[in-house]
């Protein structure tokens, strides 16, 4: 189909929209399942009118962008009437696999679809034709394993956050080539790509060679020297993980020593990656099936809607020390600091500057915690003494436009420590008192804070605390290395404190931010390093975003990004290191998502 | 003539000061261009010196011997990557000669010929640009025998045509503008390869692809992807469509040109879009395109032209993704043609 056309359906797209109302209604399972058919149908017949297309769609074909309607939008012909398809009501992404063909030649095809507001935003596929290297089997004789289709007994299954663990788990596990193996298989597992059962990199010779786990055993992944990936979709209910990614062959060895003490040669003995979609089976905790589509591309080739990295922000001060940070709905960062000063970053700046001073009104001493409420058009600011005579620990409110001064609610006795806060729902403000094991709340109008609730054995050393999309609230302990649900009573009174099964240990968690559902950012200071948490239950799945970095007490967001609060407190408290020069204090930038 | 090179992006050291007298420096900006001014300083020799010392260095799997500046940027078959990994990494052995091509005002170089990766061979074509002494930019194509269909000739008999180092008489050699006119005609004729021929072709040109003629007559089929099985001849061959595949030839750049042999070297990608799957020549033959499926040629091409005619070609190209982009092409406001 030519520009033109391409074109002219687009605008005849764009006048059949549906009615305003169903456009607002998201796009459960079989919606997103119906748009996927349609768009290949669409594809076969070469005519992307009628399909339900976003403002600015991005397309993608083996990693390299292009226009609808160019690229295999005019070669297939025909596609599976059996695809395998993940759809994923929560994420919009939907996966669809299977049989195509380009003038009758059949090829493998995976496609990964995202929906938002029941429109297609953006389509990237993988597919791999016949001709090139191995491994390529029978596009039509190849059927994926029936257990892909099969709806899962509630016993067998795992929550979302556990299967992602799992996928991130093996995809890890083979990155490093088996050294350690934090997933466990179904004895029936075998690796299967492009309709060939594999062993490592290679087609199997017989079939346990194709064995999942006997291969990262065996070590056999020795060519690989990265596995870039990203889970786009989770059915539970089949237990099916849809992934996308790349995998980095440098190949600067032309065979490696496998852990079975035997040489494998290289598959290739030229740098290169390969493109792959990943759809895992998991049952009752296990990776049962493992069923992949992968195109080569040119070597280290970037995925292909990767925003650019954004830039760290750096704080224009000496002597800032860094605790925490938190992001208005206008992309301005407020960062408090123990130097006592609020610092602001205006959107897209890289360089944050003192917006907020100590002085006789305020009476901030060191700042931890702040959080920007849009709603009350507020910055909350917890101050600490940090030892400063006839100095009181209190949640200050600032003006969110102007930084003027509004109101000051001390803790009360004794000496207390406000170090983060958290919104409910209702705008009431929830205050972590480090010292004492305190929670406090602070009801929009009121003018003072009230006790929550005080718990000398699992508070003592409370600091992060978030809300869950649901309304339940959750605290960490600095001190304890625990994570905390705090139970709360239908009229949101105290009820109880339930400890959580982290799953990874803890070390110093620090700053917690809500970043929708049950998923959160969560900074680690003695660690150094950020997480993603998402609780299920009383477990938290935990994966590290970034670690390595000098002290980090805080994390906040804007967009995609998280930004790491690097404080360098060691060159504060230690005092082997009093007077040393820290060098400068940032925000450290990490992507959340996407493929790298 | 020394390493360093004035040029608009570098230093600018001895034009410092002039363009003081006259306030901001970007008053004193051609259109286009960051500094009106380009005194070429690393003249061929000194192009052709920097070429070798890279070739040399890649031998050795050592970038340290190069004189890389600070933001160098490197790419292999497009996507950017660290010096020092890819090629670098695999690389057994380099060809003792290449086709060494330089453009002082330009200030970049290219060399096309053969590697070698843990034995086994692959062709290379490779494009420099050296700013104050140091090189900046480094572009390459890689082609490895993946299989696919694609010229691959015979790696220990490639002899690129000595008329590309011949200096040409006065009255035989063109501007510059018209050697990149004349590539671009080159271009133009193979887009849409329908039997219109836009490009003034020698009776005797010839072209080597992938280590390979693909122009001359050949008693045997010549292997996978070789025209020269269909027709020889530059011109024949065009007149003969059976280029017509290449539904565009995109990102089109020519960033060496060397006025004294009458040399253009250009990138680009042709975009095989396989819409159809046959073909008619001009002659009512039907052909098959060898793939059903869209893909990508990555290319980079040298073109000899003797009196403003094209007499010798020799490019180095692989299969890369449909429509894939290349990073050094920047638009159309930077001189790119096609779309």
């Amino acid at each position: 189909m030519s520009r033109f056309l391409v074109s002219a359906a687009m605008a005849a797209a764009t006048m059949a929209l549906l009615p305003a109302a169903a456009q607002a209604q998201s796009c459960n399972e079989a919606c997103l399942t119906d748009i996927a058919n349609r768009y290949m149908d669409a594809v076969t017949k070469h005519d992307p009118r009628g399909l339900p297309w976003g403002e600015a769609v991005g397309y993608a074909e083996n990693s390299t962008k292009l226009r609808i309607g160019e690229g295999s939008w005019v070669t297939i012909k025909s596609r599976t009437s059996a695809p395998l398809v993940v759809a994923d009501a929560q994420t919009g992404r939907v996966v669809w696999t299977g049989m195509v063909d380009d003038h009758g030649q059949p090829g493998f095809y995976a496609m990964d679809m995202t929906v938002k507001d029941g429109k297609i935003a953006a389509v990237q596929a993988v597919i791999r034709r016949q001709q090139g290297r191995q491994p390529f089997g029978d596009p039509v004789a190849h059927k994926p394993d029936k257990a892909f289709t099969t709806t899962l007994p509630a016993r067998a299954r795992l929550p979302r956050g556990k299967m992602i663990a799992l996928v991130d788990g093996y995809f890890a596990s083979q990155a490093a080539n088996g050294e350690t193996i934090g997933v466990t298989f179904d004895k029936g597992c075998t690796t299967i790509e492009n309709g060939v059962a594999m062993m490592g990199n290679l087609p199997a010779a017989k079939g346990d060679d194709a064995s999942c786990e006997g291969a990262l055993r065996r070590g056999l992944f020795g060519e690989y020297e990265a596995v870039r990936h990203e889970v786009v979709a989770v059915d539970e209910a089949r237990g099916v993980v849809a992934a996308i990614g790349y995998r980095d062959l440098p190949a600067a060895q032309i065979s490696f020593t496998a852990r079975d003490g035997k040489s494998y040669a290289g598959e290739a003995k030229y740098p290169r990656s390969v493109g792959f979609v990943s759809l895992f089976r998991i049952e009752g905790g296990k990776i049962a099936r493992l069923e992949t589509i992968a195109n080569e591309v040119p070597y280290l080739m970037p995925a292909p809607f990767n925003a650019p990295p954004a830039k760290d922000v750096v704080i224009a001060d000496t002597g800032v020390f860094p605790e925490n940070a938190t992001a208005d709905a206008a992309g301005n960062l407020y960062i408090g600091s123990f130097k006592g000063n609020i610092y602001r970053a205006l959107p897209g700046s890289g360089t944050a500057t003192a917006w907020i001073r100590p002085d006789t009104t305020n009476k901030l001493a060191s700042v931890l915690g702040v959080l920007a409420d849009d709603k009350a058009n507020t910055l909350w600011a917890c101050s600490i003494p940090m030892g400063q005579e006839g100095q009181i620990s209190a949640l200050v409110a600032f003006d969110l436009d102007t930084g003027d001064f509004k109101q000051r609610y001390e803790m009360p006795a004794p000496a207390s420590a406000c170090n983060d806060i958290a919104l409910d729902k209702d705008g009431t403000a929830f205050i972590a008192e480090t010292t004492n094991g305190r929670i406090f709340t602070l009801k929009p109008g009121a003018s003072a804070v009230s006790l929550l609730v005080e718990d000398k054995a699992q508070l003592v050393g409370v600091d992060g605390i978030a809300f869950s999309g649901d309304g339940t609230l959750y605290v960490n302990n600095v001190r304890e290395n625990t994570m905390l649900r705090v139970n709360r009573k239908a009229d949101g009174s105290f009820a109880s404190l339930t400890r959580l099964n982290v799953s990874q240990p803890l070390s110093g968690p620090d700053g917690l931010r809500p970043i929708g559902g049950n998923r959160f950012l969560q900074a680690e200071g003695t660690a150094g390093r950020i997480s993603l948490l998402t609780i299920e239950g009383d477990d938290v799945t935990m994966k590290i975003l970034k670690d390595g970095m000098d002290g980090v007490p805080g994390v906040t967001h804007i967009g995609d990004t998280a930004y790491a609060i690097e404080s360098k407190g060691r060159f504060l408290f230690d005092p082997a290191l009093k007077g040393q020069d820290p060098g400068e204090f940032a925000l450290r930038a990490v992507p959340l998502g996407g493929i790298r | 003539m020394g390493g360093k090179v004035y040029r608009w992006r570098g230093g600018l050291m001895a034009a410092a000061g002039a363009a003081m007298l006259w306030g901001s420096p970007a008053l004193a900006q051609a259109p286009g261009e960051p500094s009106a001014v380009n005194i070429p300083t690393c003249d061929r020799a000194c192009l052709i010196g920097h070429v070798r010392a890279y070739m040399s260095a890649l031998g050795q799997r050592d970038p340290a011997p190069v004189k890389f500046a600070a933001d160098a940027r490197f790419t292999e078959n497009n996507v950017l990557i660290p010096i020092g990994t890819g090629l670098w990494r695999t690389v057994s052995k380099i060809a003792p000669t290449g086709l060494e091509v330089a453009d002082p005002l330009t200030g970049q170089a290219a060399w096309f010929g053969v590697v070698w990766e843990h034995g086994e061979a692959a062709y290379y074509a490779m494009r420099l640009r050296v700013e104050d002494g140091q090189v900046s930019e480094v572009e390459t194509v890689v082609h490895r025998n993946t299989g696919l269909p694609a010229p691959f000739g015979d790696p220990d008999k490639v002899e690129h045509d000595p008329a590309f180092e011949e200096i040409l008489p006065p009255e035989q050699r063109r501007p510059r503008q018209r050697l990149i006119a004349v590539a671009q005609s080159y271009f133009n004729t193979v887009e849409l390869n329908d039997g219109m021929v836009f490009a003034p072709f020698a009776e005797d040109c010839s072209r080597l692809e992938n280590g390979i003629s693909t122009t001359a007559p050949s008693a045997t089929p010549s292997g996978q992807g070789n025209a020269a099985s269909i027709a020889s001849g530059c011109e024949d061959q065009f007149k003969l469509g059976i280029y017509r595949i290449n539904k565009r030839i995109r990102e089109r750049r020519y960033p060496i040109v060397d006025e004294e042999r009458g040399i253009v070297v250009a990138s680009g990608f042709f975009d095989h879009d396989n819409e159809r799957d046959r073909y008619l020549l001009t002659n009512g033959t039907e052909m098959k395109t060898a793939l059903k499926w869209p893909n990508s040629i990555s290319l980079l091409e040298a073109f000899r032209v003797k009196e403003g005619k094209i007499d010798r070609i020799e490019a180095v190209f692989t299969y890369v993704p449909y429509f894939m982009h290349n990073p050094w092409a920047v638009g159309r406001e930077h001189g790119e043609v096609g779309e």
